[in-house]
């Protein structure tokens, strides 16, 4: 069998790279004329009506189709807990004694047969993963892998993923078909009218994952008709390096009589599709509504078109889940702040397990115009490869940055590339044998675009020549692992130019040979050049400048200075890359030079700032929730009060008057939760001020959402409250198990437990963690609250207090801690 | 095109009830929470009709297509219907996105998006209902109200099936947690009873 495999493998490989290939087209509709009825899972009828299942894949065979999908789209453990392994072994035999039918047939008639394939066919879970929705990666990968394995046993000779509208769901069926299989992998993804799938990926973007990972073969499949595919169809063409395939619906559908009906006959199909093979697609099929008909009438009418086979594109495309970002075009902005590396607030935030700051890092830069974020988590005493992953998964889900993963830790390095939705950029390898051996089969694997530092065993060269003969060693190793080339980026090594006074000239000259020897990409460190000398931005912006001059392709800088970023959007005006001066203008047109620029001294800010301040006191600006404006305020207090004067006399005191107002209804929400934001802003300022002297709490209370609830707004908002009262909030997050919830209590000690609940569903698990708990730890007090919740309903659950809102919340704690 | 969203109900989700009304400050942060809502919008549906069947066997029980459904008070709301148009819609889980960033840095705006959100959805039904009620008065029929899975005693464990019978994970990329919640968040699904004008709406 397996021998067989490899074979059959082979030879579809070699079909791909030569011949216009053919799939199949729908077979719901076959199964409804054979009888299944609407709402029965097809793929039950792989045991109880097998010669159907045959018949199906034979009249697809017999159309002329090269490739017939096994009944397997739907086939997975969350659908068939128990007979998955059945269901799958049973589609494929069927699907290989349609072929052996077909075959046999033909050779009674003395016909020679096509070639003939067997494709495991594999479709979405239906849910949606991690951050996102529930599913969690790992578990994607694990639920793809069991069909893989029982089909590739079974005798497939093929993977083929379709119908994916998720590029993160996409990639763990990729994963789990090369870690479970040698068979060749295809894949097709479902787009919208508008060029993107359901989850914001566009062409450029799946094109770019998916050949990272090594795909055979990719195109599109149902969601439109062979009309409206046509532009999507054009620009996977375009990005491409391997065979696209295109497998549209009989058109749209609508529904007559409470059938859908697709509104495209077989010759019509036929005409789209000898269009589509025109613009140069090299695999045609159909998805749903299209039947053996539509198949051999495209056959018929695209047998003549010569197949242009599929050219390296050599594009160097790092990605999101959403945005595709080409380097070799205008200079790329990579955004550096997300590093621990002389920051102690950074360093805090990774001991403490602060995600929320390091994430709120990523989006100020992307604020900023930053279009590649660096991800650096490394610290001596962490748990790296967690951090690295959390961190991942957590930036992805809020922005829309491509990452670039930055770690020498190649365990690191595997488990962000594993979670990350996009082709990502990896920094780095560098010309030593070790680091090439651990890295680049990683970037095979996963696909990525690696930074190459030019450095090796003997160190940094201290010349261009010996840096670009670094460069060189580490384009020959890429060459060996089979990573393209253009997925190479040289860094050129900035170093402090105090230390060497030629450094920066040595930089500049390896980034042009490397751009005129070699034709390669180029990525720096900028700031790095500026170490030990003052005004650093003054040295580094010139630099970035010189550096651009030179066709530096990538900058790692910081996107909130203010002068690098005027340097590279001057540099695109200069050099003909910002089209009508869109950005330059955009960004400075109504602005004036300001103060600091031109002649302002390092030291305390002007004045001017106060200006606005004067008049409203700190109290106000909390009221009025201007967190700006209390900021400064608290700046300014702190300048003639003690910070406990501040908090107690006039923070506290804002914070109550907005609270009852609250409760009396002469004042909403937004307005609280804004007042809250701008006392959290001067609270922040005055706990800068207090460093070192102990912050006393009020009392320590966990808060969660419970378990099968994902809804942690209103969580958060009483959360909000409590820390501005002066509480301590464990936040145990959303859905979180009962046992979670009380071990954290037992452990901590904690004498106060908020649980939130919107659904009624829920109040289950609620009722459950108040169980659990007052068997466990009785003196704990319970609160709780959510849309559903009543005085009546949490009365019957067993809950001491039930609070209708964040003030509630926030009375009871005072009431409790007071007491105590 | 933008998916418009009722500003008025943004307020009511937000609790301005009773002729109560954000100030201008508020009122402007709320607009441009709007703004970026309608931008990241993108809203989808999948919709089927079908017939209603009351079991005479067994009480308050009745047949939605397939779909089997013990419930006192969708046997009571869909009382003389002979048809149900059932559908799923959202605004895409770009809306969720914009939230769940938003929660990075203040929960003001969070709970502004919020919502915003909920008021999208809401005009996403509200259109979809126009339609229904359009189709219906075609066959010479009337709607009765919206009527969801998690009302009353219409168990949110159906949830499943309704998303299954609309192949709504394909059509609308609606998707459900294990607790049957579904995800992109603002998403709803919802029968609509169908009758002969002879039959009084409650």
């Amino acid at each position: 069998m397996i021998e067989r495999q490899k074979r059959m493998g082979a030879e579809l490989l070699n079909l791909l790279g030569n011949k216009r290939v053919y799939w199949d087209g729908a077979s719901g509709t076959l199964l409804q004329a054979h009888g299944l009825r609407s709402g029965e899972l097809p793929e039950t009828w792989n045991l109880s009506h097998p010669e159907e299942i045959i018949e199906v894949g034979a009249s697809y065979y017999r159309a002329g189709a090269n490739i017939v999908n096994t009944n397997t789209f739907g086939a997975n453990a969350l659908k068939f807990p128990e007979n998955l392994e059945d269901i799958v072994t049973a589609a494929v035999h069927h699907t290989c004694a349609a072929r052996e039918k077909v075959m046999r047939e033909l050779s009674e008639r003395g016909e020679k047969p096509q070639d003939m394939f067997v494709a495991l066919d594999i479709g979405p879970t239906g849910k949606l993963l991690e951050p996102m929705g529930d599913l969690p990666f790992e578990e994607a990968v694990g639920l793809f892998a069991q069909v893989v394995r029982c089909g590739a046993a079974a005798g497939a000779d093929l993977v083929l993923i379709e119908t994916m509208n998720d590029t993160y769901e996409a990639k763990a069926a990729v994963l789990a078909a090369k870690e479970n299989c040698d068979l060749p992998v295809c894949v097709t993804t479902t787009y919208d009218g508008n060029g993107t799938l359901l989850t914001g990926g566009t062409p450029d973007v799946v094109v770019a994952l998916l050949e990272g990972l090594g795909v055979d073969a990719l195109g599109i499949n149902c969601g439109l008709g062979p009309q409206q595919m046509m532009p999507i169809v054009k620009r996977l063409l375009e990005t491409a390096s391997v065979p696209v395939i295109v497998n549209p619906n009989a058109g749209l559908p609508h529904t007559e009589n409470g059938q859908t009906i697709y509104d495209i006959g077989p010759d019509q199909f036929a005409e789209y599709m000898r269009e589509i093979a025109q613009m140069g697609a090299h695999v045609l099929g159909g998805c749903c509504g299209t039947t053996p008909e539509h198949i051999r009438k495209m056959i018929r009418v695209t047998g003549d078109i010569p197949v242009t086979m599929p050219q390296k594109k050599h594009r160097t495309v790092v990605t999101s889940f959403s945005k595709a970002i080409q380097i070799g075009g205008k200079p790329v902005v990579i955004g550096e702040r997300i590093n621990p590396t002389g920051k102690k607030k950074f360093q805090a935030a990774l001991r403490e397990h602060n995600i929320e700051y390091i994430i709120s890092q990523g989006l100020e830069q992307e604020e900023s115009g930053a279009a590649i974020l660096d991800v650096n988590v490394g610290l001596p005493d962490i748990d790296e490869p967690a951090m690295m992953k959390e961190v991942v998964t957590s930036l992805q889900a809020v922005s829309a940055l491509p990452l670039q993963i930055d770690t020498s830790d190649p365990k690191a390095l595997e488990a962000a590339l594993r979670c990350y939705n996009g082709k990502p950029m990896i920094n780095s390898v560098n010309g030593k044998t070790e680091s090439i051996e651990s890295v680049m089969p990683l970037v095979k694997k996963y696909g990525g675009v690696l930074v190459g530092l030019a450095l090796d065993e003997t160190g940094i060269p201290p010349d261009a020549g010996g840096r670009v003969a670094v460069a060189q060693k580490i384009y020959e190793a890429a060459d060996r692992y089979g990573i393209d080339r253009c997925d190479i980026v040289i860094d050129g090594l900035a170093m402090a130019v105090s230390s060497d006074s030629k450094g920066a000239l040595t930089t500049l000259e390896t980034i042009r040979r490397v751009r005129k020897e070699m034709n390669g990409y180029t990525i720096l460190g900028v700031s790095n050049i500026s170490f030990g000398l003052p005004r650093r931005e003054i040295i580094n912006s010139t630099f970035l400048t010189m550096a651009l001059q030179e066709g530096l392709s990538c900058a790692i800088i910081n996107p909130n200075n203010e002068p690098m970023m005027r340097a590279v959007k001057a540099f695109c005006a200069l050099s003909d890359m910002d089209p009508q001066f869109e950005t330059y203008i955009g960004t400075y047109a109504g602005t004036k030079a300001d103060v600091t620029a031109s002649y302002a001294t390092a030291g305390p800010a002007a004045s001017g700032g106060n200006a606005e301040v004067t008049g409203m006191s700190l109290g106000e600006c909390v009221e009025k929730g201007l967190s700006e404006r209390a900021r400064r305020a608290a700046q300014e207090g702190l300048a003639g009060h003690e910070s406990m004067e501040l908090i107690d006399g006039e923070l506290i005191p804002a914070l109550d008057r907005v609270g009852k107002g609250f409760e009396k209804g002469t004042l909403y929400l937004p307005q609280l939760l804004m007042a809250a934001e701008a006392a959290q802003a001067a609270f922040e300022v005055i706990r800068e001020s207090m460093q070192g002297s102990e912050t006393q709490t009020k009392g320590r209370i966990i808060m969660a959402t419970v378990k099968n609830d994902i809804h942690d707004i209103g969580k958060n908002i009483v959360k909000v409250m409590l820390e501005n009262y002066g509480f301590e909030v464990i936040d145990l997050g959303k859905d979180v198990p009962p046992e979670t919830i009380v071990d954290c209590a037992v452990r901590e000690d904690i004498q106060l437990v908020g649980l939130s609940a919107l659904m009624t569903t829920t109040v289950v698990s609620m009722e459950e963690t108040i169980k659990m708990l007052r068997a466990v730890k009785p003196e704990t007090k319970i609160m709780v609250g959510g849309a559903v919740m009543t005085q009546e309903y949490a009365d019957k659950i067993g809950a001491d207090c039930y609070s209708k809102d964040a003030m509630g919340a926030v009375r009871y704690a005072e009431s409790l801690f007071h007491g105590a | 095109m933008q998916q418009k969203i009722d500003k008025k109900e943004v307020w009511r989700y937000l609790g301005y009830r009773g002729g109560a009304q954000p100030d201008d400050e508020t009122a402007q942060v709320i607009d441009e929470c709007i703004g970026q809502v309608a931008a990241a919008a993108v809203p989808k549906y999948a919709l089927a009709w079908v017939p209603v069947v009351f079991d005479q066997n067994e009480p308050d029980t009745l047949l939605l297509g397939d779909m089997r459904v013990a419930s006192k008070n969708l046997c009571r709301h869909l009382q003389g219907c002979h048809e149900a148009a059932v559908f799923a819609a959202t605004v895409g889980i770009g809306v969720d996105r914009l939230i769940k960033k938003a929660a990075v840095t203040g929960m003001a705006r969070t709970a502004m998006l919020q919502a915003a959100g909920a008021a999208a959805v809401e005009a996403v039904c509200d259109d979809i209902n126009g339609q229904i009620r359009l189709e219906a008065g075609r066959r010479g029929c009337l709607c009765k109200t919206r009527y969801s899975p998690g009302f009353g005693d219409f168990k949110l464990s159906h949830q499943p099936e309704v998303l299954g019978m609309l192949n709504a994970a394909k059509k609308a990329g609606i998707t459900l947690t294990d607790g049957y919640l579904m995800i992109p968040s603002k998403s709803v699904t919802a029968v609509i009873g169908i009758y002969k004008e002879a039959v009084k709406d409650e």
